[in-house]
């Protein structure tokens, strides 16, 4: 069984999110142990099992990164490997160059800036998504795994941002 | 216990005695006792009529115990007896104090060395807050039973969401002491959502704004079909209405410039002053706060309600960042909820409803009564968990969340996240580690919560030790961790080296809870039970429960027939024929062990129904999408 036969949908990056959500509901509405107060111990255990499994498949799915790097692993690649870590310089380049906008606009408690940022990188994010979709979809494995990588990157940016947005509104 | 009709298996059940089921708001102010009846949630009341309970305990001269309004009356004149807000205590260990919650009790700890749970000096002993609690819920209980004319099946307890595990944990503890059986701890904020959501038939985002006497909650849910489910949750266990009453108490001190630092009675007449004029301030522009201090000496002040929300205004503010921020973990604008519900007295001050005002663009809501609605929505689940709602339809579904990340100590201090906060519960996860020595054989495993990544910055929840792993060179162990969260928000966590198989296992309690052999030596002594009465009620209970889990198999062996071979059918139906004789016997011990081996043997049963009924719920969705 896996995360998207656990909801029934076919295995491709580009969900409808509000059907995963709509079939998750579905799914905890029928599995949830809340829903067999009355039951055997062996039913309520099954139950406790499963909704932990539906918790965990839509955990993994509704997340884009997550959804690719699990993509990869139905296809026996490890995305997150770090005997292979290797990515374009000039994406490099560009991550620090972000990193360090952020760092400058946390510094001086730019706000807007960093709504800013945040809000680019996001489409940032969705557009590498609909590249690694049709990698994924065309079977370019090696690129859709060089793609998956970036999305980490931009994200781990984007909580980056989120992060520092935090607290200056603490 | 409430005993269960039995019918003959093949025959539909009849619907079984309706159990007496009650929901309770464990507050730091005050405490409330709800239920169900006819279809109708409803708060009980005292004999003079009032709901709400004053959380206040004071142990009297002569061993007695007061609880309520009488206790409360005491705080003045016997201020060290006298127990109120013992719910900031919860879990809570001395270094965990601060401010002027040091200057109103005497503590002490189990071995006086400062370490562990802290304990309350009084003159019947030193109390746990555990303790305190506990005689809180048994005037509630017994509110309970005498009002709905019988013994309480079980009840679901509410928390403050943000509380963390070792708070959780003295909770339910206390409600064990207290002699009720925990159907669910359920978050303050998802119960007041159960309650208007039901009440109002409310679809859509919802953010619950729930600022009590001691606690601050905010989380956002949403509300679909019958299912709540919790996007986002963020609080702060020290914030509440108690807050707004030190900040106009200090405000007098401050002007009235006394010299000396007030007894403990002085101050406990200072704050009831302070929160009789804070009340006063929700309508009126000013309000005098006087204290007699006895010897025909009295102190007074003007407070105006400008001078109010000033002096408030930080409390204020540290709820609206925390409201930015659950906008943000649920990633969502202020413009995508639907709603905001007020929950909790302190919601009525006027400044508080004008933040939010501003934020959202429109008035919070406040249709129902803030005081009484997480207590009515506990009664609500705790009458679905309490096995009363029997159609699907009627019946909801509650998904929430842990508020604050779980996670391991790992080299050099550092906290590596294993389950992350606002994820849906139940979940499980499973992390591997490795040993750092050659032939390491045993490895200290340090659970803690929090969000920071350094562990001296999280809370500690326990400490235990994988042993006998067999001498390996260093990185070439593995040792998997397994961190399980139940419904009711409480962690367990177990390990096992996976090429020896070595295991270790902890349900996490932490040296704030108390341990179960404490439990039932404390309930023993107040019962002062003789042994035959507590074999004669584990034969009960035994019996309740395998003819419970007879009807229930025999029940689903002629729905789901189909989902069985011949053989199949026949082995399980002879394994409840041998429960049911066994359960006519008086041998309470083998038949706990039948009803365990049948429910070993319909294991496999009951995975092939889950499995039918997921397919049903999928193929439903897929024909209510063509039409």
């Amino acid at each position: 069984m896996n995360y998207f036969s656990t909801f029934d949908l076919p295995a491709t990056f580009a969900l409808s999110q509000p059907q995963l959500a709509s079939r998750y509901r579905d799914l905890q509405a029928s599995v949830h142990p809340d829903r067999f107060v009355n039951a055997t111990d062996a039913e309520k255990r099954v139950a406790m099992e499963r909704a932990v499994e539906v918790n965990e498949a839509f955990a993994a799915l509704k997340d884009p990164v997550r959804r690719a790097m699990y993509l990869l692993s139905l296809v026996n690649i490890d995305g997150l490997d770090e005997k292979d870590t290797s990515m374009p310089t000039d994406f490099l380049i560009e991550q620090i160059e972000w990193r360090e906008g952020l760092v400058d606009a946390a510094a001086k408690e730019d706000d807007a800036r960093l709504e800013e940022m945040a809000s680019e990188l996001a489409s940032m994010l969705a557009s590498l998504g609909d590249t690694f979709a049709a990698a994924y979809t065309g079977e370019h494995f090696k690129v859709a795994t060089t793609l998956a990588r970036k999305m980490r990157f931009v994200q781990k940016l984007i909580e980056e941002a989120e992060s520092a947005l935090a607290d200056l509104e603490q | 216990m409430a005993f269960l009709q039995i019918s003959e298996p093949g025959e539909s059940p009849e619907p079984h005695t309706r159990r007496l089921a009650v929901g309770i708001d464990l507050g730091t102010t005050n405490s409330i006792v709800a239920t169900i009846r006819n279809a109708v949630p409803e708060c009980l009341p005292d004999s003079n009529g009032h709901t709400m309970l004053p959380s206040a305990v004071q142990y009297a001269e002569g061993g007695g115990v007061i609880v309520g309004e009488e206790a409360l009356k005491h705080r003045g004149d016997d201020a060290l007896n006298t127990i109120t807000s013992v719910k900031r205590f919860m879990g809570r260990s001395v270094a965990d104090l601060r401010g002027d919650a040091e200057a109103r009790y005497n503590f002490t700890t189990p071995n006086g060395d400062g370490k562990g749970s802290l304990k309350i000096v009084t003159r019947q002993g030193a109390m746990s807050p555990i303790e305190v609690s506990a005689d809180i819920l048994k005037a509630l209980k017994a509110r309970a039973e005498e009002s709905l004319g019988g013994e309480l099946y079980g009840a679901v307890i509410t928390v403050p969401a943000y509380f963390d595990d070792a708070q959780r944990q003295a909770t339910k503890d206390a409600a064990k002491l207290a002699g009720l059986n925990v159907l669910r701890l359920l978050n303050e904020p998802t119960a007041a959502a159960v309650a208007y959501g039901l009440d109002q038939h409310a679809e859509g985002t919802f953010l619950i704004y729930d600022l009590g006497g001691g606690t601050f909650d905010v989380s956002i849910l949403r509300l679909s079909r019958g299912v709540f489910e919790v996007l986002a949750t963020m609080g702060d266990t020290n914030l509440g209405g108690d807050d707004f009453d030190a900040a106009l108490a200090k405000y007098a001190f401050d002007t009235w410039a006394l010299t000396r630092a007030l007894s403990p009675a002085g101050q406990a007449n200072l704050l009831a002053a302070s929160r009789a004029a804070k009340e006063a301030l929700t309508n009126a522009d000013v309000a005098t706060i006087r204290v007699d201090w006895g010897c025909g000496f009295d102190s007074k002040v003007d407070v105006t309600r400008e001078k109010f929300i000033e002096l408030t205004q930080p409390f204020v503010d540290r709820t609206m960042s925390a409201v930015k921020r659950t906008l943000r973990d649920a990633k969502l604008k202020a413009g995508e909820i639907d709603g905001v519900v007020l929950v909790g007295g302190a919601t009525r001050t006027p400044s508080v409803r004008a933040a939010l005002e501003v934020h959202f663009g429109k008035p919070p809501l406040a249709t129902m009564n803030p005081d009484e609605v997480v207590a009515l929505g506990a009664a609500i689940q705790a009458d679905q968990l309490a096995g009363n709602k029997s159609g699907e339809g009627e019946s909801h579904l509650l998904l929430d969340v842990i508020p604050l990340s779980l996670g391991l100590e790992t080299m050099g201090g550092l906290v590596e996240k294993i389950i992350p906060r606002n994820s849906t519960i139940p979940v499980a996860k499973a992390q591997e580690f490795t040993t750092f020595k050659d032939g390491q054989t045993a490895m200290a495993l340090h659970v803690v919560q929090g969000e920071r990544e350094l562990v001296s910055d999280c809370r500690s929840l326990a400490r235990f030790e994988l042993r006998g792993i067999p001498p390996m060179v260093a990185g070439s162990a593995r040792i998997r961790v397994t961190f399980q969260v139940d419904a009711d928000g409480l962690l367990s966590v177990s390990a096992t080296e996976t090429t020896s198989n070595v295991r270790a296992e902890v349900t996490v309690k932490p040296s704030y809870g108390l341990g179960d052999g404490e439990i039932a030596s404390m309930l023993q002594s107040a019962f002062a039970s003789a042994n035959t009465d507590m074999q004669a009620r584990a034969l009960a209970e035994a019996r309740v429960d395998a003819l419970a889990l007879v009807v229930a198999l025999a029940n689903a062996l002629v729905v789901d027939r189909a989902l069985l071979n011949d053989a199949e059918h026949a082995a399980l139906n002879s394994q409840i024929t041998h429960l049911k004789s066994l359960a006519e016997g008086n041998d309470h011990r083998a038949i706990v062990r039948a009803s365990e081996a049948l429910n070993q043997a319909s294991t496999d049963f009951a995975g092939r129904r889950m499995d039918r009924a997921v397919r049903e719920a999928l193929t439903g969705r897929d024909i209510e999408k063509i039409i």
